[in-house]
């Protein structure tokens, strides 16, 4: 919800400090998703340095300002107008809050620079009664925010246990609770009673709607929202529609007590019930499309007909519009269970239903309302007829058992009870102390205090999180590098050390990648397309890897992961692909060896993919060996003690974003002296240019016969990338060409 | 062969956490990914209706399971593997049918921890999760804590780092809720619970920027840029 910090001034007039308002809220629980202050562009402070009568008005006059270095006439019909005043000009294409948009105008053949305001224009009090002053020391040019209070607009996250903060109130009333201690309460306005031509009566009422009122009134001809109401409305991102509609808005932002408002010309009748909704009746809700209902749906029905959808929106044929005369306005409160079947199966989710989904106190409901009725009469002098109302006992919560002893220890504080309580009392509980055992009920409006527990998180949130003292738990012995956890992860780093890459794969495939489909489990919807079948072996999701990096030729890939069979047991799988079968081989048989395998028995356990599986797993090499085992069989040949675990240090990884344009692939062969080093090599052909993006080594030999005593041949894949375009074939060329150009000056490489 | 081989990004973050829990005493633990809905959601106090429960869009699997939505379903498993007191850590893939976008996909990794013990306060809390993001973000990260709201613990606390300006909620936690105690075997009476849980690819998000479905598609040219 979207608050007006200016708003909760109204409840709590200390509130100023907007950055230590934002550390509160926190340590509330409340997430602060943005604080935006509230700003008067254009309006600035002006000097009156003379008035002069209007030649075709009485009551207006004009009126010349200084305005920083300049003097501006401005048209003014204000009563209190004088010499020497300082007042808040708005220039023109100055917009003010209530949504008036400043031009130059002609008023009675007079030009108008600008406009001087009244509070309620500039949205800061209900006031249109003359010109909102500055104190004289004001300095002539300055913004007015200088000389006005803090206003922001602060958008919080409310958590769902929280419907009582969803006012503007109700957050006064928390913030209120943990600065000041104490609990803030309110007096509501006295509701008008005068005679009313229309009448509404209440007929039955479901039992799921505890507290139902309504009353009848007028609206007298050319009312209107005051502007101070529709600068508020609009702050925190509500549009003012009519008067009727804009005081049940009003009334729920200020005190989160939904309510609704009627045209009584276009009701079928005067007298309402509460009751579920018939199967396949209908209902168009305001500015929707006809729905159809269940008997899932509590309904508003006048007559018999259902005239709102209850606590969840009203009904188009029966809202009020910019002619309505006669209006009824209806507060009720609703089991929360009813409305949230209603909204959410209907995708309705508005701010009456999220609040009633939450809970609204029905211990303040007719308060409100009284309040409310009083305020229409205010706004539009229209007159108002006492509320009726159908009223079951309220549900009250219950008292919970609170023990200050344990409530210190679970927390780990030192507050005192003399602290403590008087905190629960701020909050609104009553506290019945006795001894260690204290009855505290929660006040009506708190739907979400039913253990010792939740007072406990009360209390931290009152008393902030440097209230409790924070202690260390013991911590324990190194043993833990002995288990299981670590043993693989040991295993994997020497599965790296012999150059294998680990993937991590989503677990779904298709049906051909079974090995039994009587015992296969699917999953609905499927995951991933045309893949709901969870793996029975994990060799088939590695083939997808092999498949996702045609690049480079030979190429060795791990993963240790689970199979999705009874028992969900972790299985080890490598998967070694290339076009030759020679290095192939040379990986197989450094692995087992490396693992103190026997390397005959253990090659003969390596599987080939046939051409078929290849095909259906979409790999284009030549050669594709695979075995899957259980982790453990990789260690039946070695003993392992206290292991040196690799523990990465995240902050060396130096990860760049991927281009989306596509890369393409060379290989390079040279010959050199053996005396350099692959990795140097490597560097300089990544140096050669930035479109370089990857360089791998994927082939490393010497042969005295072959290539010469001293020498040794290197190849490289090398990947070109640019972040701007698809490289051209002759520019991926060009770029080729300078490494080659480059390895030849720099190790007198000749390239093969 | 002079090939370089690597870990996968998610396989090095769970080693740094793993280690920093370890030091702190938690002992690893597993439980199955093919979940019933009882554990993970009623038993947890998601009972079905209930809003919470609404965000946690399940895959529903033909034999009568589910996948589980959250790694919360091994704290009813921990008295399978030892007794109070205990401190148990797990993690592992949880699955949602949510939109995938740049940070979200339909299988996460989480790791979290669960510790039961006579005495454990909100405090011992606040000074496990104090210990945890200095060894994971390095002493010098901005963090604050901020009541939040989870079914299954009460209090429930989340932690948010600032990075790149902003605030970011990185972990959850709490006081494990007396009805999930009494789920998981435990007299609440007697013992008191913490929970807290952190997710892998989100922390490879705030660290490295890292576009979530990047970390199942195993492109090599994306894998090697986690190697040292």
């Amino acid at each position: 919800m979207i608050y007006l910090l200016s708003w909760l001034r109204e409840f709590y007039p200390a509130l100023s400090d907007i950055r230590a308002l934002e550390a509160v809220l926190i340590e509330l629980g409340h997430d602060v998703e943005a604080i935006t202050p509230v700003d008067y562009p254009m309006v600035t402070v002006a000097e009156v340095i003379a008035i002069a009568a209007h030649p075709h008005a009485n009551a207006l006059k004009q009126v010349t300002v200084k305005t920083g270095n300049e003097e501006q006439t401005v048209v003014c019909g204000a009563p209190n107008l004088a010499l020497g005043q300082k007042v808040a000009f708005a220039a023109p294409g100055a917009r003010l809050p209530a949504g008036l948009a400043i031009k130059k105008t002609t008023i009675r053949l007079i030009e108008s620079a600008g406009m001087l305001c009244a509070a309620d224009e500039l949205g800061l009090a209900d006031d249109h009664s003359g010109l909102w002053l500055l104190d004289a020391k004001a300095k002539v040019g300055a913004a007015i925010t200088a000389y006005l209070p803090p206003d922001a607009t602060i958008h919080l996250d409310i958590t769902a246990d929280r419907g009582d903060v969803l006012s503007h109130f109700g957050l006064a009333r928390d913030l209120y609770a943990r600065l000041e201690g104490r609990l803030l309460e309110y007096s509501f306005k006295s509701p008008p009673s005068d005679s009313v031509a229309h009448d509404v009566s209440i007929e039955s009422i479901h039992a799921d709607c505890p507290s139902f009122a309504l009353a009848a009134a007028t609206v007298p001809a050319g009312a209107q929202t005051p502007l101070f109401v529709q600068s508020r409305l609009l702050a925190i991102g509500q549009r003012p529609i009519n008067p009727a509609t804009d005081l049940t808005n009003y009334i729920m932002l200020a005190f989160g007590q939904p309510l609704h408002a009627y045209d009584f010309s276009r009701l079928p009748s005067g007298e309402f019930s509460v009751r579920r909704a018939h199967d396949g009746e209908r209902f168009q809700p305001i500015s929707q499309t006809e729905i159809r209902l269940t008997p899932q749906n509590l309904l508003v029905a006048a007559g018999d007909v259902p005239v709102a959808l209850a606590g969840v929106i009203g009904g188009e044929q029966t809202k009020t519009k910019a002619g309505t005369t006669q209006i009824v306005l209806e507060s009720a409160v609703f089991d929360p269970k009813a409305v949230t079947i209603s909204a959410r199966g209907l995708h309705q989710l508005t701010e009456s239903a999220i609040r009633f989904e939450r809970g609204v106190s029905e211990s303040t409901r007719a308060a409100v309302f009284a309040h409310a009725l009083a305020v229409w009469k205010e706004w539009t002098g229209g007159r108002v007829a006492k509320p009726i109302a159908a009223i079951t006992a309220p549900r009250s919560n219950k008292p919970i058992v609170f023990s200050p002893t344990q409530a210190r220890a679970f927390i780990g504080t030192n507050l005192g009870d003399d602290w403590l309580r008087p905190a629960l009392e701020s909050l609104g509980c009553r506290v019945k102390p006795n001894d260690d055992q204290w009855r505290v009920t929660p006040p009506p409006w708190r739907f979400d205090l039913a253990l010792a527990e939740d007072l406990a998180e009360e209390i931290v949130r009152l008393a902030g999180f440097n209230a409790l003292t924070k202690t260390s738990l013991s911590a324990s012995g190194p043993q833990w590098r002995r288990s299981l956890y670590w043993r693989r992860e040991h295993m994997k780093d020497i599965l790296v050390a012999l150059g294998l890459s680990e993937v991590q794969t989503y677990p779904f495939v298709t049906k051909s990648d079974l090995d039994d489909l009587s015992t296969a489990v699917s999953a609905t919807p499927s995951p991933v397309p045309a893949k709901p079948f969870l793996r029975q072996n994990l060799t088939a999701t590695v083939l997808g890897a092999v498949a996702a990096n045609p690049q480079p030729s030979t190429i060795a890939l791990f993963e240790m992961a689970r199979v999705y069979t009874a028992g969900e047991p972790e299985r080890l799988a490598i998967v070694v692909a290339g076009n030759l079968e020679e290095p192939i081989d040379g990986w197989w048989q450094n692995t087992f060896e490396r693992f103190h395998l026997p390397v005959a028995s253990w090659m003969s356990r390596v599987k080939t993919i046939s051409t078929a599986q290849k095909k259906a797993a979409k790999i284009r090499r030549a050669i594709v060996t695979a075995l899957e085992i259980t982790p453990d069989e990789l260690t039946s040949g070695q003993m392992y003690d206290i292991l040196p675990v690799l523990i990465p240090d995240l902050d060396t990884i130096a990860f760049r974003p991927l281009s989306a344009f596509p890369s393409a692939g060379r290989d390079i062969a040279i010959v050199l002296d053996g005396s350099y080093d692959s990795n140097e090599v490597v560097k300089t052909i990544r140096a050669t240019d930035d479109q370089i993006v990857d360089v791998e080594l994927f082939d490393r030999w010497v042969s005295p016969t072959k290539l010469g005593v001293s020498k040794q041949s290197l190849a490289f894949h090398v990947v070109y990338q640019s972040k701007r375009k698809t490289l051209t074939g002759e520019e991926v060329a060009g770029l080729h060409r300078r490494v080659e150009e480059n390895l030849a000056a720099q190790y007198h490489a000749t390239i093969r | 062969m002079a090939v370089k081989g690597g870990l996968h990004p998610i396989t090095q973050i769970y080693r740094v956490a793993v280690a920093a829990l370890g030091d702190m005493g938690f002992n690893i633990i597993e439980a199955p990914e093919m979940e019933s809905a009882w554990h993970n959601f009623d038993a947890l106090r998601m009972t079905s209706g209930h809003p919470a429960r609404l965000g946690h869009k399940e895959f529903n699997l033909s034999n009568g399971r589910l996948l589980r939505t959250h790694i919360s379903n091994t704290q009813l498993y921990a008295l399978e593997h030892t007794r109070p007191p205990l401190r148990v850590m797990y993690m592992g893939k949880s699955y949602r049918n949510d939109t995938t976008d740049a940070s979200h996909e339909f299988v996460f990794n989480q790791i979290e921890c669960l510790a039961i013990d006579e005495d454990i306060s909100v405090a011992n809390l606040l000074s496990l999760l104090d210990s945890f993001i200095r060894r994971l973000m390095g002493p010098e990260v901005v963090y604050r804590f901020r009541p939040h709201l989870f079914p299954f613990t009460e209090p429930s606390i989340e932690v948010d780092i600032f990075h790149q300006s902003h605030w970011t909620e990185i972990i959850g936690s709490g006081m494990v809720h007396p009805e999930v105690m009494r789920h998981i075997g435990v007299d609440p009476s007697k013992w008191r619970g913490l929970a807290f849980a952190m997710g892998i690819e989100r922390l490879a998000y705030i660290k490295w920027g890292t576009d979530i479905r990047d970390f199942h598609a195993n492109r090599l040219s994306f894998l090697k840029q986690f190697r040292p």
